[in-house]
């Protein structure tokens, strides 16, 4: 998160306001503990709705859906768009859904969600949550999270102080939304128990996928991967790399980078790092997955991922698990 | 019976209204809620004067806003207060010759879309996006 100082009024209208309606401290100065806080008062809302339910990622969104009165509309083609507006436009007056066709044609929007004006306190779609999979089901599973974050954290819109404007998901609280969604998504309380009985095993994507169909198999490979990350009892992080231009260079030239996505605890505490942007070793077994298409899972020293101007991230024997999904390769390092 | 007892006895309706609802029992809420069974009992009949902070709680474990559970009379006249119409769409509405309340539905309606997940900017309505959204929404606005 960014420096207190450095937000805009809006922001920080929206971000008290979360605080207030979760009814938890004020650290404006200290932005980590307000994020564990706000991550700790959504988890406590849905605490009490896991209880009864199967560990399905799924189920999970369902049920937290249900009990938060969201409704989740799935849009595919021209004729779903239709089908919202003869139901929530013209037969629910919400004026509001004479966006969403303008919305869905871009290609940026992921999901709406829309608190309707004209409904009452028991009605079971008083929000809705459109999905736009268009062009692609890949994020359906996070954004269905995403937006139950935005219904956990933020109070309604009667009750802003400042009415909320549509945002972007550069926004500073659309990321604190995402960590809740995170939270709750692979709750650990239903994720957990997926991921304890491969603990022995050396961590690949074959485990990734494993749970991923146990838990929720329509969410992405990489949301999975971020999840058991941190779940991991052992030093873990997991990146994509793709050819990307040097930072600093002319762009001309592309090599295989690495985007770091997730690191968990103890990896900090076991200085198990890598750059943004640093190149895979083309002798590394993530540069021949890229290479071949070939899946890999191999031991290998982190002593060969070096930096152009000298030295190496901090030297491990590693696991190293690497699969290739077209134009990129995901990996994930773990340490014995 | 004092506005306040009736005040209390509207709120206690509300939240059973909406915990039967649910399916939810008393039990299950006042757990939720961290308060005694007893208590609940109490606030739902109108015995008890419950405090913000309860209130909330109570609220939280229901699925629903606060003002969900207080009288819309005072929820409506919260909402009017922070209403603020923007310039553009003030601009629009005096060339449409549209009325405040007509003005105010239309400001409803565009805010009820409440978060959009984009990787796009979005950037405050210009006048003729608001007479556009105006055009898409003009026959329901004046029926």
């Amino acid at each position: 998160m960014r420096n207190a100082n450095s937000r805009t009024l809006e922001t920080s209208l929206r971000l008290d306001a979360i605080v207030n309606h979760l009814g938890i401290a004020k650290h404006w100065e200290d932005n980590g503990h307000m994020e564990v806080d706000v991550i700790s008062a959504c988890r406590d809302k849905v605490s009490s709705l896991l209880t009864k339910i199967e560990p399905k990622g799924e189920i999970l969104a369902q049920v937290i859906a249900t009990h938060f009165q969201v409704q989740f509309e799935e849009v595919r083609t021209n004729f779903d768009i239709d089908k919202l507006e003869e139901v929530y436009l013209y037969g629910k007056k919400e004026l509001g859904f004479a966006q969403v066709r303008e919305e869905i044609a871009s290609p940026s929007v992921d999901a709406l969600l829309f608190q309707r004006i004209n409904a009452t306190s028991s009605d079971r779609d008083r929000w809705v949550a459109i999905l736009n999979l268009t062009i692609t089901e890949d994020r359906a599973y996070w954004n269905k999270f995403h937006e139950l974050a935005h219904r956990l954290a933020e109070p309604p819109q009667p009750v802003l102080p400042f009415k909320r404007q549509k945002v972007n998901d550069r926004d500073e609280v659309e990321r604190l939304i995402d960590l809740v969604a995170g939270s709750i998504a692979f709750h650990p309380s239903l994720f957990s128990p997926h991921v304890s009985p491969l603990q022995k095993m050396p961590l690949s994507f074959e485990i990734v996928e494993m749970v991923r169909q146990a838990y929720a198999p329509t969410a992405s490979l990489l949301s999975v991967t971020n999840a058991i990350v941190s779940a991991w009892p052992r030093p873990a992080l997991a990146f994509v790399a793709s050819m990307q231009p040097k930072r600093s260079g002319d762009g001309t030239r592309l090599d295989l980078r690495v985007q770091p996505q997730s690191r968990n605890k103890l990896a900090v505490e076991a200085n198990l790092i890598l750059r943004p942007n640093m190149r895979v070793p083309i002798n590394s077994a993530v540069y021949e997955t890229f290479r071949t298409g070939i899946s890999s899972l191999v031991t290998e020293s982190t002593n060969i991922w070096t930096f152009s101007t000298g030295g190496s991230i901090p030297i491990h024997p590693i696991t190293l698990a690497g699969i290739s999904l077209g134009e990129r390769v995901y990996g994930i390092m773990s340490l014995s | 019976m004092s506005q306040e007892i009736s005040r209390r006895i509207e709120i206690g309706v509300r939240i059973k209204k909406i915990r039967t609802d649910k399916n939810m029992t008393g039990k299950e809420l006042s757990n939720i809620a961290q308060i005694s069974q007893g208590y609940l009992s109490e606030v739902e009949r109108g015995l008890s004067e419950v405090s913000g902070e309860k209130l909330m709680r109570i609220a939280e474990g229901l699925g629903v806003g606060v003002q969900d559970l207080i009288a819309r009379e005072s929820a409506l006249a919260e909402a009017k207060n922070s209403l603020i119409i923007p310039n553009a769409l003030s601009e629009a509405a005096e060339d449409l010759g549209l009325s405040f309340s007509h003005t105010v539905r239309l400001l409803q309606g565009a805010h009820s879309l409440m978060a959009r997940r984009s990787s796009g900017t979005q950037s405050e309505w210009t006048k003729q996006q608001w007479k556009d959204f105006y055009g898409k929404v003009k026959l329901l606005l004046e029926e």
